[in-house]
């Protein structure tokens, strides 16, 4: 079973504000932040309490840059392989889908034929799924007890026979 | 309907202060933190098609969280492979007044640093990085070509790096 989600609390945030939160902590903080919307929103205001000016010309030199031929390309990359990926998994339902309806009109008598239930599950025809998934879980159980018994089985036998 | 350009363009307007705070309190780097915030940016504009309009300053502060992480990863291979300090944040300037001094101190030193370059570095980086004037400025005031500034920008960043890197900041 996973671990519930533990997001943080206002004491972390403001000891690593602070930077009195110590190395280990501070690093699951910003593990935890880099993949919750939640708590980067927390973070975001913790920081926004102070904000610090950055130089005048960074504004421009990133947008400069980001109409670089470089970025724009790395841009294009990004947005078509998310059109193939889309375009991918449109091709597998409609394979799947295509498959189907062949199967369908391949085989149109499978509609009545009828399932044999003894075939799925043997056993007494009265016995509900439950009951018998219980039976199947206690064999299960039994033979396991079996053989964690089997080496102390031995043990005892090779004693007796000394 | 608003272009792709002008969503960045007011992203970037919007959240600059923050990413920037955010990459100087995680390197203590003038210089890192800019290629940090510049870093940010250019992925939030890669990516800006798959975003689904929701929750934008947080998902802007999860790519700037995790450069920062990359960032301080690599920084720490490279200098001391279990230096783990780095993932603290440097103190909150409102919560500790020596911090703004602290910086305004390292600011006097990036010009003492851009000075020790050599020309033509000495003049572009003082002009860029401590008078905080943009490239096209320098390069229309001093009739220089608009590469050759950006060139030398890039060389002079480099030198003030090391040499920051080489402690003498």
């Amino acid at each position: 079973m996973s671990e519930p989600i533990r997001h943080l609390t206002e004491e972390e945030l403001a000891a690593w504000a602070a930077g009195t939160l110590p190395a280990a902590k501070a690093k699951e903080l910003l593990m935890h932040t880099g993949t919750c919307d939640y708590c980067a929103e927390r973070f975001a205001a913790c920081l926004k309490q102070d904000l610090m000016e950055p130089p005048a010309y960074l504004r421009e030199e990133i947008l400069e840059k980001s109409r670089s031929m470089e970025v724009r390309t790395a841009r294009t990359i990004c947005q078509t392989s998310r059109q193939i990926r889309l375009f991918l998994y449109s091709l597998k339902v409609g394979l799947a889908l295509a498959v189907s309806l062949l199967m369908l009109s391949a085989f149109p008598k499978a509609e009545g034929m009828e399932v044999r239930r003894e075939t799925y599950f043997p056993g007494d025809p009265q016995k509900s799924i439950t009951e018998k998934i219980k039976d199947g879980g206690d064999k299960m159980s039994a033979l396991l007890e079996n053989l964690a018994g089997w080496p102390t089985c031995m043990e005892y036998e090779e004693e007796q026979n000394d | 309907m608003i272009g792709t350009e002008e969503q960045f363009a007011e992203m970037l307007a919007k959240y600059e202060r923050l990413v920037y705070t955010l990459c100087y309190r995680m390197t203590g780097n003038f210089f890192d933190a800019q290629d940090l915030t510049q870093d940010t940016f250019l992925s939030a504009y890669q990516r800006l098609s798959d975003f689904n309009g929701e929750h934008e300053q947080a998902w802007i502060c999860r790519i700037a969280v995790n450069k920062c992480l990359d960032y301080q990863k690599s920084a720490a291979r490279r200098i001391q492979p279990a230096r783990e300090e780095t993932f603290s944040a440097l103190p909150d300037q409102k919560a500790n007044p020596e911090a703004a001094c602290l910086m305004e101190e390292s600011k006097r030193e990036v010009l003492a640093l851009c000075r020790q370059l050599p020309p033509p570095y000495n003049e572009i980086a003082e002009a860029h990085f401590y008078e905080e004037r943009s490239i096209r400025e320098i390069a229309e005031e001093k009739g220089r070509n608009i590469r050759t500034v950006q060139t030398q920008v890039y060389r002079a960043k480099g030198l003030l790096k090391k040499r920051l890197k080489g402690g003498h900041i």
